[in-house]
């Protein structure tokens, strides 16, 4: 009988606990931040005109601040008031900046005249809404623009 | 009993006190090895955070939105509908059940700041719970093998803020996900 064969053995219990989980791995996603300054939109009108409360033709003057954020704001156009009693009150308007087409798209709804298009570029631009009221009814008229 | 018997008897005596003691005093035990293979966790960006579109006001405003993409403010900044406002998105992959640390971090905005605008207070969501930590960590919980993770934010808009085309910082947030 040899020696070794009387030496204490034992056998270490071990648990090997392994998880492949990838903390070595962390990962990293990066979001981009935007936003859009617009112009505020102003509107004026001609003091020196009395717009629909006389049977003489009213110009009404918007005074819109180009929408200054991306190459194209949109622009909704209302314009509200009184419609005359005897024929209807009719709008014709043109523009000094480029905004022919967007307003030969009014249709005329009850007195509420609505349109929408593009505004381009930035700067003041004018838009001249012209009133031919068909009799002397008074009333007002609203201008509301706001950028879509 | 001779005496060559007895040598003999006390040879095997010997031999079997020794084997005895030798099986008494050995141990030997049986060890597991376990393992849990977990998918490594990824992020990717779906969308970014936008404000949309807005004019400034006549005083300072804070134009907020929430993880759910809800645009709001208190000032007198006006809200445009033109583009759409939107929280940052993302979709973290993962293994079903397990936790994981989300860390928001803010990087530079140069286009915002040279705008004059400034971006503040982003908040996190994952879950149902919205937390507010600006550049902090918020432990999630996969419920399937993907998650949803939603950053809003606070822009502050300034007076003097310049209009101009859209503003955008790319990589103005950095998010990153470990396993707890």
């Amino acid at each position: 009988m040899t020696g070794h064969n009387f030496v204490h053995r034992f056998m270490v219990v071990v648990i090997a606990s392994l998880q492949f989980a990838s903390l070595a791995h962390s990962a990293t996603a990066t979001a981009n931040v935007s936003a859009e300054i617009v112009s505020i939109v102003q509107v004026s009108v001609d003091a020196s005109t009395q717009l629909l409360v006389s049977s003489t033709t009213g110009v009404l003057v918007l005074s819109i601040p180009g929408g200054g954020g991306s190459a194209a704001s949109t622009m909704t156009l209302t314009a509200s008031g009184a419609v005359a009693s005897g024929s209807p009150t009719t709008f014709t308007a043109s523009d000094s900046a480029g905004l022919a087409a967007l307003i030969t798209q009014m249709t005329t709804s009850g007195g509420t005249l609505t349109t929408s298009g593009t505004l381009s570029g930035t700067g003041v631009q004018i838009v001249v809404i012209q009133a031919a009221a068909g009799s002397s009814e008074g009333g007002t008229v609203t201008a509301i623009v706001t950028y879509n | 009993m001779s005496t060559k018997m007895t040598r003999l008897v006390l040879a095997l005596g010997a031999m079997a006190a020794g084997l005895f003691s030798n099986q008494a005093i050995a141990a030997s035990a049986n060890a597991s090895a376990s393992a849990q293979v977990v998918t490594a966790i990824s992020i990717s960006n779906t969308a970014g955070l936008n404000f949309g579109r807005f004019a400034k006001g006549t005083a300072s405003d804070i134009i907020v939105v929430s993880t759910g993409g809800i645009r709001t403010n208190a000032g007198t900044a006006v809200l445009q509908t033109g583009i759409a406002a939107t929280a940052a998105a993302f979709t973290v992959g993962g293994d079903s059940g397990l936790t994981y640390s989300a860390t928001v971090t803010q990087n530079a905005t140069a286009a915002l700041t040279t705008a004059g605008l400034i971006l503040s207070a982003l908040t996190i969501k994952c879950g149902s719970v919205e937390e507010a930590s600006a550049s902090a960590t918020k432990t999630c919980t996969f419920a399937g093998v993907t998650d949803a993770l939603k950053i809003g934010g606070s822009l502050t808009v300034p007076t003097t803020a310049v209009a101009g085309g859209l503003i955008s910082d790319s990589a103005a947030i950095s998010v990153s996900v470990d396993y707890n």
